[in-house]
């Protein structure tokens, strides 16, 4: 049994597959967690389990792998990362680090959701700032690494050529953008956080950040001039509520709503453009998503809106899980696209099994060195 | 009504009409022309010059020029100051008895206060004042130099031409910032544009030389100055996108500043490194870009020099890949084009620049021909593309200050 955990600043969730049955689960991190996981697994669940994998949100510049297994020795790095991302980071430390002083003979892998970008070029990774602070971490992180890096696994092999050109696109609450030369990243929409971008749910994207200092000056503390940009922009302030935004897509009909949705499509439209001239040419355009179908709508009008590439698309045709792989551009179309349907836990675990494959490695019963909080 | 200086001689052939003197405000420059305009509508520069290199931290001098009656002269002078350099444009043109009746000065953004250029009076000169924090570079030098040309020409009328006009044709889904209503109302954020006194000339040329009237055209100017810079997607005569924001720093990656960023990077710093406000905009105003990254100089020609050294070629390799980014992204808005324009002093002058932005764009139809832009010359209009590239390439000089003088020349009736 394969068992993978996945948090954000409070609430765990968690995924198991033995036999072909899924199990799943979510509580709050409190009191007795571990009893609810071992509860959801039945009796004697324990006992199957091969492999644990851990999703950590942010790696820094500690962990370049998106996939790496975790030992006692290297288990310090990742308690490192805790800094760059307190709230989520240290939940991820304290879950991995009971699962592994419980079970020490079995694998513990980490998930690391910026480590595909630790690999994009000098220009791509870092801003036009000066360069002590290039040196103080500051600089484009992104995040989706390992969805990004599974979507090039996908569609960016082709035996004919060297690297395949590939953007890559996910639409959902945080939608980002992400470019791909074969496997190496080459450019990724989010910024030292997932603010900077295309506005989200609650964020509000790209914005002229001399703003932020004129909300100082008018008497906005950092506190409130961070939540503002983080929770109550981006969708949330074109809609006036936080209804969930992608509603807009399936019913707009207001008159704000469907400006949402052209300022949505607008901007995704000007990130493809922007990262096919990083690229120098387009061969592949893959979206992914929860819910594609609720973005049937906003696919066609960003392919629409790129016919200058020679870009041809059909219907749009969905790419479930293990589905057969087949574009929805037409054959004499020169960029290919895709749409998949996207479920982390699939690409956690199908990640942590190629991991397995190629080391078998695991812990070997050592004992996990206690740390300060950690125990 | 005008009044007209009775002490200066008037120049034989030159009695009739209005001497306009145009100042235009770089961040590290002082453009200036004397026109003439007479009975016809032709505007003739009667004297023309630029300070160079105005208060950079490089490694060359800076200099002046003064073009006066064909005669030519470049002093090279210490020029702190955008101030001293407009003393020295008046000790020239006092010294040459050169006669002036109205004066214009560039001012880069004038917010919610003006819409159209104005006449400096008393009360407009106090909604300039208060448009300086807008554009922290560079308005605060217009004004500076407004003050020395109203003390140096007590009686002579001046008048202001901004920089935010042209791109009021942007639509809401360009100019629009995702932030809660009550505070966009509030502060009027939104993406205001800038340079498009030079976009509006450019615009012109370029359609009289593609002779296909603007309406009819699509294309992708970049405005790649000495210290500011930007891109404008201009479709069928109207600006519809550009790189500049609420202000004049984000976009590309210019001499000092840093362009786009994160902005929580900027919470960042001063939650978590405790940096002041006023320190750290400063920083990304007048410490980021090219002097950021190369650490020695603002300038992309001394940045071109050395880029053997490893930061001043990760500089340039920046610089390229953000044009090349914004370029881009526009041929998605504009879906297609007709033209790529390349303007402002680099832009025309600097071949490495335009060859490095056009590698690899064959998949947008820009080809360019190697031997053409090498020997490209910047006094002029220059083709650059292949015969077959479906896009043209330009390279256009620009002339705000026309375009300053066409705007003076209109507030007195005179268009």
């Amino acid at each position: 049994m394969i068992l993978n955990f996945y948090n954000n600043s409070f609430h765990i969730r968690w995924q198991a597959r033995t036999a072909g049955r899924i199990i799943s689960g979510k509580c709050a991190f409190a009191g007795d967690w571990q009893a609810k996981v071992m509860e959801s697994l039945g009796s004697g669940g324990a006992d199957r389990i091969r492999a644990i994998g851990y999703f950590l949100h942010h790696g820094g510049e500690y962990i370049k792998n998106t996939v790496s297994l975790i030992t006692p020795e290297n288990f310090n790095t990742v308690i490192k990362c805790v800094k760059f991302l307190p709230e989520y980071n240290d939940l991820t430390c304290k879950i991995a680090a009971y699962w592994m002083k419980r079970l020490p003979k079995i694998s513990h892998v980490l998930f690391c959701d910026t480590a595909f970008f630790a690999r994009l070029p000098y220009e791509a990774k870092n801003y036009a700032i000066p360069c002590r602070l290039q040196q103080q971490d500051v600089r484009r992180y992104g995040r989706y690494g390992l969805s990004h890096l599974w979507m090039s696994n996908q569609v960016g092999q082709c035996p004919a050529r060297p690297a395949v050109k590939l953007i890559s696109v996910y639409l959902g609450d945080h939608t980002n953008v992400a470019a791909m030369n074969g496997k190496n990243p080459m450019a990724t929409s989010f910024g030292f956080t997932p603010v900077e971008g295309i506005l989200s749910a609650n964020g509000s994207g790209s914005i002229d950040p001399t703003i932020i200092f004129y909300l100082h000056a008018a008497g906005m503390s950092f506190k409130e001039i961070n939540e503002m940009l983080s929770q109550q922009s981006g969708f949330a302030a074109l809609l006036g509520n936080k209804a969930g935004f992608q509603k807009v897509f399936s019913a707009a009909k207001s008159r704000k709503a469907m400006a949402a949705r052209e300022f949505y499509c607008y901007n995704v439209a000007k990130w493809i453009g922007s990262f096919t001239a990083v690229l120098g040419g387009l061969d592949v355009l893959a979206f992914f998503s929860e819910k594609p179908r609720k973005f049937a709508d906003v696919i066609s009008e960003v392919c629409g809106q790129l016919a200058f590439l020679g870009l041809k698309c059909g219907k749009i045709n969905l790419i479930n899980n293990g589905g057969k792989l087949s574009a929805f551009s037409k054959p004499s179309s020169p960029v290919k696209t895709y749409c998949f349907q996207h479920d982390k836990w699939r690409i956690m675990e199908e990640s942590l099994m190629a991991l397995l494959k190629k080391g078998g490695l695991h812990n070997e019963g050592k004992k996990v060195p206690c740390r300060r909080g950690y125990e | 009504m005008l009044k007209l200086n009775s002490s200066s001689i008037t120049r034989p052939g030159e009695n009739a009409g209005l001497h306009i003197l145009v100042f235009n405000c770089g961040s590290s420059s002082l453009s200036y022309k004397v026109f003439h305009s007479g009975q016809s509508d032709k505007i003739e520069p009667l004297v023309y010059g630029k300070a160079h290199r105005v208060g950079v931290k490089g490694t060359k001098a800076s200099f002046i020029t003064y073009n006066f009656d064909g005669h030519t002269r470049k002093d090279v002078v210490p020029i702190r100051t955008h101030q001293e350099a407009a003393r020295l444009i008046f000790e020239y043109i006092k010294k040459d008895n050169i006669r002036i009746d109205l004066v214009g000065h560039r001012f880069v953004h004038g917010g919610n206060f003006f819409a159209r250029s104005a006449f400096i009076e008393p009360d407009s000169l106090k909604k300039l004042q208060l448009c300086l924090p807008l554009a922290p570079i560079h308005n605060p030098v217009s004004l500076s130099v407004i003050q020395v040309s109203r003390k140096s020409l007590p009686d002579v009328r001046q008048y202001v031409a901004f920089d935010s006009a042209f791109h009021a044709t942007l639509p809401p889904k360009a100019y629009t910032y995702p932030l809660p209503e009550e505070i966009v109302k509030k502060f009027s954020y939104r993406k205001y544009g800038f340079h498009g006194l030079s976009y509006l000339d450019v615009m012109g040329k370029a359609a009289a030389h593609l002779k296909t009237p603007a309406k009819k055209l699509k294309m992708i100017v970049c405005h790649l100055g000495t210290g500011g810079s930007s891109v404008a997607a201009i479709k069928h005569g109207c600006s519809i996108d550009t790189s500049m924001g609420y202000s004049p720093l984000t976009g590309l990656v210019m001499s000092t500043r840093c362009g786009d960023i994160d902005p929580m990077l900027a919470i960042y710093l001063m939650a978590a490194y405790g940096y002041r406000p006023d320190y750290l905009l400063d920083m990304l105003e007048k410490k980021s870009g090219l002097i950021g990254i190369s650490g020695f100089s603002s300038d992309i020609r001394d940045i071109i020099e050395k880029k053997d050294e490893r930061q001043a070629k990760r500089a340039f390799d920046m610089y390229v890949r953000r044009l090349k980014e914004y370029i881009g992204s526009y041929l998605a808005v504009l879906r297609g084009m007709d033209a790529l324009v390349f303007t402002d002093d680099i832009g025309v002058q600097n071949w490495l620049v335009r060859e490095k932005v056009c590698e690899n764009m064959a998949w947008a139809g820009i080809r360019l021909d190697l031997k053409k832009n090498l020997a490209a010359e910047s006094a002029g209009i220059a083709e650059l593309g292949l015969k077959k590239s479906p896009v043209r390439i330009l390279s256009i000089p620009n002339d705000e200050e026309r375009v300053i003088c066409a705007e003076g020349l209109k507030l007195v009736g005179k268009i």
